[in-house]
C-alpha cells in the first residue's frame, strides 16, 4: 500500500500520545489511602463552623503546627459525637490507645527546604487556598498519591501532569520554581538561603 | 498492508516521535533528578516536631547567643536571638551553618596515634587509656629543661582556671594561651592599670581601629552593627580592606609601622614622644601630615573614643610593646572604656623560651585567629610530643602525633566567657543539642586524669554557677523573649543554673563612672619608649625579598578552627571572598613585577614558598602583598591534604609580634 509507511508511523505516534497523556500518570502514581477518612467541609461548614487555624496553628513562637496532633482531635471526639463510622475509627483506633493518626502530607516538602507558614499567612497574606486549593472544602480525604520515582507527593508536580492550569486563582504545584515565580512576582527575596537554610 | 520488520520499526519511530509530545521523557528527567537526592545511603534528617532550642555559640570568643530550629531534636538551622543585646538578631557565617560541624569530613571518632616509622607516617588507632598511658610515659620521662605545656586558646573559661590548677600538677606544668586573642588592647590596659576593662561601644562616639576587622569578624556582630550608627570610624590598615571600605575613613598605612602614627597622635594629644611630629609620622608610615592632624584633633574633640588594635584573626597580634602605645591612647583620651569586666589571665606562648615544650596538650577551642602552626612550633623541643584534644583532625591536629577527639561545637555542655567587646563581664552556658560522639572526651577531664585529679567539667560549671548565685550580682537574659531577671530573684542556684541550661545569659551591671584618671607620665614613656623600640626593629627589610606580606583570615576559619565546607562553597562560588592561598597586590607591584590578574605565582619568604593565584586590587598598598590564610583547604575538610606549604605556613615568627609583617618575594610561576 502506498501509504502504510505513515499509516504506522503516525499510529505509533498516537499509541505513544494516548500511552504519554492517559496511561503515564497512572503508572507514575501510587495511591495510598489516607488512615482515616475525615471531611474538612462537616468541620469547617456551618454546623461546626471551624476556620483552618483552629486546627493547624501558628504557634505563639511563629512556628506553624502543621496537622493537628490527635490531643486537637480528642478535645472534642474523646466520647463520641456523631457517632460514624469514621468517628468510632477515630476513638476506638487512635483516641483511646492514645495513637498519633499516621496521615499522609499531600504538601510535605523535602527536607532541604525551609518553609515559614507565618511569613506566607502573618506578612504575605496569604490565604490557605492559594496553596492548598480546596482543599478545605472537601468532603473526603483523597488518597495520598506517591511518585514511584521522586517519592514526592503529587501536589508538589500539581495535579496537572502537563504543569498547565486554566483559570484556577491559584498556583498548581509547590515545586521550587512554583515558588521562586510567586516570589519574583511580588517581588520578595528568591535568594537560594531564603528556603535552603 | 503487510506487517513486517519495516512497518514495525515505523511504527516504533513514530512512537518515539510521539514520546517527545508526551510527559514522559520530560518528567522522567525531572523524577530521575530527584531521585538521585533520595538514595537510601544519603543521611535523612528524621521527621518530628519542628521546637525550637536555644544554646549559646562557643566557636570564637564573640559568644553570641543561638536560637536552633530542631526537627525531632536534630537541629537543622541556627539563627540569632533578636531579643537580646548580646546578639541582635545576627550570627556569623561561621555560625550560622556551625551545626554542619559534628559531621565534619575530617572529624575525628576515635583516639589515635600517628608515628613515623621508616619515613613514612603510620596511624594506629587507640583507646583513650592508651592514649592517657602514652602520654603518661612521655611525661614520667621528660627530660629536664623541658615542659609540659596546656595551650589554651580561650582564656578567661573556668575551664582555663581548671588548666591553670592541674598545670601546676604536671611535670614542669606551664599553662599559655594562645598568641593572639581579641581583647588584646583591654588586656594590655588591665596590665598597665591593674584594673580589669571593658568597653562601652554603644557609648562610643569615634573608634579608630588599628587593623581591626570591626565590620567583619570582630567582637559580637549583632553588638556591633547595632552601635555602628551612633560612632565614627576610622581605619587605619593597609589595604582596603571590608571594614575600611565601611569606616567612616580610612588611613592606608606602610605594614609595621602603626606605632608610629600611634606615636604621632599620643604626641598631639599628650606632647609625650617628643619629635613624633606629624611629618616625621609621614615619612616613616605614610600617612599624610594632616591626617594625623585630624585624627588627633577628632580624638580630642571625642567625648568617648575608642582606640581598638586587636589585628585581623589572620594577620597576627600586634606586639606588646605596641599594644602598650594603643593602650596609652585610650588612656589619653575621653575613653569609653570602663572599669568592669573579669581579670583576664593572659600568658602568650611567646613568653616560652623556644625549643623547651615537651609534651603539648591543646585544647580544642580556637581564638577565632589563624595562628600559622610555625608560631607554636618554634616553641617545641625536638621530638616533642604534640597532642591534639579536638574534635577534628585538621588545625593543629594535623601536627599531632596523639589525637584525642573532643566532643564537637552543640554536643556537650560547654560555657562562654566574657566577650571581647562585652560592655561587662558576662557568662553563659552552651547547653548540648545533639549527643556526643562515644569515645568523645572532655579535654579538661582527660588533662585531669593525666594530672591525677579527676575533674568533672559540669560539676565545676555548677559550682562556678552556685558562685554567681551567691553574690547576687547581675542579672539574666533568657534568649527566649529576651526577658532579664536580677540574679537575687532567683530563689535557688538550681533555679538559675536550669535558666543557664534554657539558654540564657548572665551578666554583670553596667558600672557607673569612667576607667583611670589620665595615664601618669611614667607609663606614657615607657609606652613611647617600648614603641621605639619596637620600630626600630621592625624596620630593616631585606633586599632579596622587597615585598611586605600580610595576611589576613575569616575569624574561626584557620588555625585550630573548622568551618562548615557548605558554607565555604556558597561563599567561594559566590565569589565573597578571596579564597585561601590567594595573593592581592596594587596593579604598581603588578606591572612592576610583570603579574597578572588570575595568574599563578611564587611566593617566598625565609620559611619557604609557595603557589598562589594573583588578584590585582587598587585596594592594597604599593609594594605588599595581602594574602588570605583562611579558610584554608584543611579547614573546609575539602580537599585532600595540601602536600606544600601554605601562605600560613610560611608566615615567619617575628620576635613577640608572632606574624604581622613577613618579608616576601613574588615570582611568576
Ligand atoms: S561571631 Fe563567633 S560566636 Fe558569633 S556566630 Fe560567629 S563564630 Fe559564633
Amino acid at each position: 500500500m502506498k501509504h502504510s509507511g505513515k499509516i504506522s508511523f503516525f499510529a505509533g505516534f498516537a499509541v505513544m500520545l494516548a500511552v504519554g497523556w492517559a496511561g503515564f500518570p497512572r503508572l507514575l502514581y501510587r495511591g495510598t489511602p489516607q488512615p482515616l477518612s475525615f471531611s474538612h467541609k462537616v468541620h469547617t461548614g456551618e454546623k461546626a463552623g471551624m476556620k483552618c487555624e483552629d486546627c493547624h496553628v501558628l504557634r505563639a513562637s511563629g512556628s506553624f503546627g502543621g496537622v493537628p496532633a490527635l490531643e486537637s482531635c480528642a478535645g472534642c471526639h474523646a466520647a463520641p459525637m456523631t457517632g460514624t463510622a469514621p468517628e468510632k475509627r477515630l476513638i476506638d483506633n487512635y483516641v483511646t490507645p492514645n495513637r498519633e493518626i499516621p496521615w499522609l502530607i499531600y504538601s510535605r516538602q523535602p527536607d532541604n527546604v525551609y518553609f515559614s507558614h507565618a511569613n506566607h499567612i502573618r506578612l504575605a497574606k496569604l490565604a490557605c487556598k492559594q496553596c492548598h486549593g480546596d482543599h478545605g472544602d472537601t468532603d473526603t480525604l483523597r488518597p495520598y498519591q506517591e511518585d514511584r520515582v521522586s517519592g514526592y507527593s503529587k501536589d508538589i508536580w500539581g495535579s496537572s501532569i502537563s504543569r498547565i492550569s486554566f483559570g484556577r486563582g491559584r498556583r498548581d504545584g509547590m515545586r521550587m520554581d512554583d515558588c521562586v515565580s510567586c516570589h519574583r512576582e511580588h517581588k520578595v527575596s528568591d535568594s537560594c538561603l531564603a528556603c535552603h537554610k | 498492508m503487510n506487517f513486517g520488520r519495516r512497518t514495525l520499526l515505523q511504527f516504533a519511530g513514530g512512537s518515539a516521535a510521539g514520546a517527545l509530545f508526551t510527559p514522559i521523557p520530560w518528567r522522567l528527567l525531572w523524577d530521575s533528578a530527584v531521585w538521585t537526592q533520595n538514595w537510601s545511603w544519603i543521611p535523612k534528617l528524621p521527621r518530628g516536631e519542628v521546637t525550637e532550642k536555644f544554646s549559646t555559640c562557643t566557636l570564637c570568643p564573640a559568644a553570641c547567643p543561638v536560637k536552633a530550629r530542631c526537627v525531632g531534636n536534630q537541629p537543622v538551622s541556627l539563627t540569632g536571638v533578636a531579643a537580646t543585646a548580646e546578639s541582635n538578631g545576627a550570627l556569623c557565617p561561621v555560625g550560622l551553618a556551625g551545626h554542619h560541624l559534628p559531621y565534619h569530613p575530617k572529624r575525628a571518632v576515635l583516639p589515635f596515634r600517628r608515628r613515623s616509622v621508616n619515613g613514612k607516617v603510620a596511624v594506629s588507632p587507640l583507646s583513650a587509656d592508651e592514649a592517657a598511658a602514652a602520654i603518661a610515659e612521655r611525661l614520667n620521662a621528660l627530660p629536664a629543661g623541658q615542659s609540659t605545656v596546656i595551650l589554651d586558646e580561650r582564656p578567661g573559661r573556668v575551664t582555663s582556671r581548671i588548666y591553670q590548677t592541674l598545670a601546676a600538677k604536671l611535670p614542669r606544668g606551664e599553662y599559655v594561651t594562645s598568641p593572639q586573642t581579641e581583647g588584646g588592647t583591654l588586656a594590655k590596659l588591665e596590665s598597665l592599670t591593674g584594673t580589669p576593662a571593658a568597653m562601652n561601644m554603644a557609648g562610643a562616639d569615634l573608634v579608630v581601629s588599628f587593623g581591626t576587622p570591626l565590620l567583619d569578624g570582630w567582637g559580637t556582630p549583632g553588638r556591633v552593627f547595632a552601635a555602628r550608627d551612633r560612632f565614627r570610624l576610622i581605619q587605619v590598615e593597609p589595604l582596603l580592606s571590608r571594614t575600611a571600605a565601611a569606616a567612616d575613613l580610612w588611613i592606608p598605612v606602610y605594614p609595621g609601622t602603626e606605632a608610629a602614627l600611634a606615636l604621632g597622635l599620643l604626641n598631639l594629644l599628650t606632647g609625650a614622644a617628643s619629635g613624633w611630629t606629624p611629618e616625621k609620622v609621614q615619612s616613616v608610615s605614610g600617612v599624610p601630615a594632616e591626617s594625623v592632624a585630624r585624627i588627633a584633633a577628632e580624638l580630642k574633640a571625642a567625648k568617648a573614643a575608642l582606640v581598638i588594635a586587636d589585628g585581623d584573626p589572620g594577620g597576627g597580634a600586634f606586639s606588646p610593646d605596641e599594644q602598650s602605645l594603643f593602650a596609652a591612647l585610650n588612656l589619653a583620651v575621653d575613653s569609653a572604656v570602663h572599669p568592669c569586666g573579669v581579670p583576664r589571665v593572659t600568658r602568650p606562648i611567646e613568653a616560652l623560651p623556644d625549643a623547651s615544650i615537651g609534651v603539648l596538650l591543646c585544647d580544642a577551642a580556637s581564638s577565632g585567629a589563624g595562628t600559622p602552626w610555625r608560631v607554636i612550633a618554634r616553641k617545641l623541643a625536638p621530638a616533642a610530643m604534640v597532642v591534639s584534644l579536638s574534635p577534628f583532625l585538621e588545625g593543629y591536629g594535623r601536627h599531632a602525633e596523639l589525637i584525642v577527639p573532643a566532643p564537637a561545637y552543640l554536643e556537650s555542655l560547654q560555657e562562654v566567657p566574657t566577650a571581647p567587646d562585652a560592655p561587662a563581664a558576662g557568662f553563659a552556658l552552651a547547653p548540648p543539642l545533639i549527643p556526643a560522639r562515644p569515645g568523645a572526651t572532655e579535654p579538661a577531664e582527660f588533662i585531669a586524669r593525666l594530672a591525677g585529679e579527676p575533674v568533672t567539667l559540669s560539676v565545676e560549671l555548677k559550682k562556678h554557677v552556685e558562685a554567681l548565685h551567691a553574690t547576687g550580682k547581675g542579672e539574666v537574659v533568657r534568649y527566649a523573649g529576651g526577658e532579664v531577671t536580677p540574679v537575687k530573684d532567683f530563689k535557688t542556684s538550681d533555679e538559675l543554673w536550669n535558666a543557664l541550661n534554657q539558654g540564657a545569659c548572665w551578666r554583670q551591671g553596667l558600672p557607673a563612672g569612667m576607667y583611670a584618671s589620665k595615664p601618669s607620665a611614667r607609663l606614657l614613656q615607657a609606652a613611647v619608649q617600648s614603641a621605639e623600640r619596637r620600630l626600630a626593629a621592625g624596620g630593616q627589610t631585606d633586599p632579596a625579598r622587597p615585598l611586605m606580606l600580610i595576611t589576613t583570615a575569616w575569624r574561626a576559619t584557620a588555625g585550630n578552627a573548622q568551618v562548615s565546607p557548605l558554607l565555604t562553597k556558597l561563599y567561594q562560588e559566590s565569589e565573597l571572598r578571596e579564597p585561601g592561598n590567594s595573593a592581592a597586590i596594587h596593579p604598581d607591584t603588578s606591572q612592576k613585577l610583570n603579574l597578572k590578574h588570575g595568574g599563578q605565582a611564587i611566593l617566598t619568604t625565609a620559611c619557604g614558598s609557595c603557589p598562589v593565584a594573583i588578584v590585582v586590587d587598587a585596594g592594597v598598598m604599593p609594594g605588599v602583598v595581602s594574602a588570605v590564610i583562611g579558610p584554608t583547604v584543611d579547614s573546609i575538610g575539602a580537599a585532600p591534604r595540601n602536600g606544600g606549604s601554605t601562605i600560613g605556613d610560611i608566615c615567619a615568627p617575628d620576635g613577640d609580634a608572632p606574624w604581622r609583617v613577613t618579608s616576601a618575594q613574588l615570582r611568576r610561576a
